[in-house]
């Protein structure tokens, strides 16, 4: 029977075997999950897309579960796999699914999805204030114009690229001294070199009261 | 206290220290006993903290963009931008490296038979519930034959969601919903999980009106739907139970 007269039933279960058979490190054809994932993706089919979700959702978990940073999250794996999924499918629906040729490809980029939502979780971790709030929703609604404002006020009493750069290292990007001087060795030589230039410039910054109210302090 | 109680008053330069982490016993025995100098670091400490909260990844693509750039999924000038990004970032040049290698390591593959069920996620403070209104039945969505009963609405923010149920000739139940916001457009093929009992159940596709359904629910079991848009937001609404028996709605 060809692949265009299956049902997504008959796919599904093929499919199911097929990935079977690739966890059993047997040889398996790929074509049925590929048709699967195609109709899921690029025809938007609500049953195909519950069929992928049923099939590869484990395979998600695992995968969150045995990424170098997970027990960093401190959250379950289920979390990570089931938003890596949907970012999954939200990426590859229609058109966009052209870009793929075959089913190793979607699964690295369904692996690629994971990977990313653990990141993700990471990034809104670290930027949470520990003093002021434990929980990320606070988080959620961060408002990246202020950041935006903030910055270009920052800008404005840095005219020097190179303090610029100094301030964009620790606060936007958390580097420590050290990271620093082996990046930009050219203008710090030394973790003290750092320090003592980090010292001017939060002076200037803390004597704006622009730069104070925009920080709602 | 406006003043040092053990003058004279630690300077800028010696605070500075102390933020930087310096360890220094005098210093530190100084602030102990003085509200006046321990205030200042407070409030040094305060607008440091402020800055970092602030500016922290601020304009960073996401890690999900970094991926779809490592694949070749992003549209070439945004890929252009990335590039441009990463020679001055080693935040996103380490999360790009990070996803390179786990991508490639391929030595760890997934159990024959120890793959798990999935669980229902619980994203704590990640997504935003819809609160569950009761909805009087002239505002509900409309069947072929008028009115469906039992019509739910959930709200959040500039969201609402209106639920109901039809009977089928099939004797199946239809699970019909609507997603109305002013940016209609950010909800148009945003993915729905329909979880019951705690295992997946459907997965539903929003059409392009806000519209979605499923036959075959199961109304005697409380539900919970997960919205996904494409923004990245994410609608929940938790424990939803449906009043009444279903509607016929094509007898």
């Amino acid at each position: 029977m060809s692949l265009a007269g299956m049902t997504v039933n008959e796919l599904c279960d093929k499919c199911k075997e097929s990935t079977q058979q690739f966890l059993n490190r047997l040889p398996h054809d790929d074509q049925y999950c590929f048709e699967l994932l195609r109709r899921a993706l690029a025809e938007q089919q609500q049953d195909a897309l519950y069929n992928v979700y049923e099939i590869y959702l484990p395979l998600a978990i695992y995968w969150a579960e045995t990424h170098p940073r997970f027990l960093q999250t401190r959250y379950p794996a289920d979390e990570f796999a089931t938003i890596g999924m949907s970012n999954f499918c939200l990426a590859l629906g229609g058109e966009k699914f052209q870009h793929f040729d075959g089913l190793p490809s979607i699964m690295k980029f369904l692996k690629a999805c994971v990977s990313s939502e653990i990141a993700l979780h990471l990034r809104k971790i670290s930027r949470i204030d520990p003093i002021l709030s434990e929980d990320i929703a606070d988080f959620q609604n961060q408002d990246d114009s202020i950041s935006e404002r903030i910055w270009q006020r920052i800008s404005e009493l840095l005219p020097d690229s190179v303090d610029r750069i100094l301030v964009d290292c620790v606060f936007r990007q958390d580097l420590k001294p050290a990271e620093i001087t082996s990046l930009y060795g050219q203008y710090w030589s030394s973790a003290r070199e750092v320090s003592v230039a980090l010292q001017r410039l939060r002076r200037t910054l803390r004597r704006d009261p622009m730069l104070t109210e925009l920080l709602r302090l | 206290m406006d003043e040092c109680r053990y003058p004279p008053a630690l300077t800028d330069d010696q605070l500075e220290l102390l933020l930087d982490g310096e360890v220094d016993a005098a210093m530190q025995a100084h602030l102990s006993q003085c509200p006046f100098c321990s205030a200042r670091l407070a409030q040094m400490q305060n607008f440091e903290q402020a800055l970092k909260v602030n500016l922290h990844r601020w304009n960073c693509p996401t890690p999900q963009e970094l991926s779809e750039y490592h694949i070749g999924l992003l549209l070439p000038e945004r890929a252009v931008i990335l590039t441009k990004h990463l020679e001055s970032c080693r935040r996103c040049r380490d999360e790009l490296a990070e996803v390179e290698r786990f991508l490639e390591d391929d030595s760890r593959l997934p159990p024959p038979r120890g793959l798990k069920k999935p669980q229902q996620p619980r994203m704590r403070g990640y997504e935003l519930i819809a609160r569950l209104l009761p909805m009087p039945p002239s505002l509900a969505l409309r069947g072929r034959r008028g009115p469906t009963r039992n019509p739910l609405q959930a709200e959040v923010d500039d969201i609402t969601i209106f639920l109901s149920l039809d009977e089928t000739t099939r004797g199946t139940t239809l699970l019909k919903g609507q997603i109305a916001s002013p940016d209609i457009d950010q909800w148009s093929g945003a993915l729905i999980e329909l979880w019951q009992q705690g295992s997946l159940q459907a997965m539903l596709i929003v059409n392009e009106n806000g519209m979605f359904r499923h036959e075959g629910f199961q109304p005697g079991y409380p539900a919970d739907l997960r919205i996904n848009a494409a923004t990245g937001k994410l609608v929940a609404i938790k424990d939803v139970r449906f009043p009444e028996s279903p509607s016929s709605e094509d007898e």
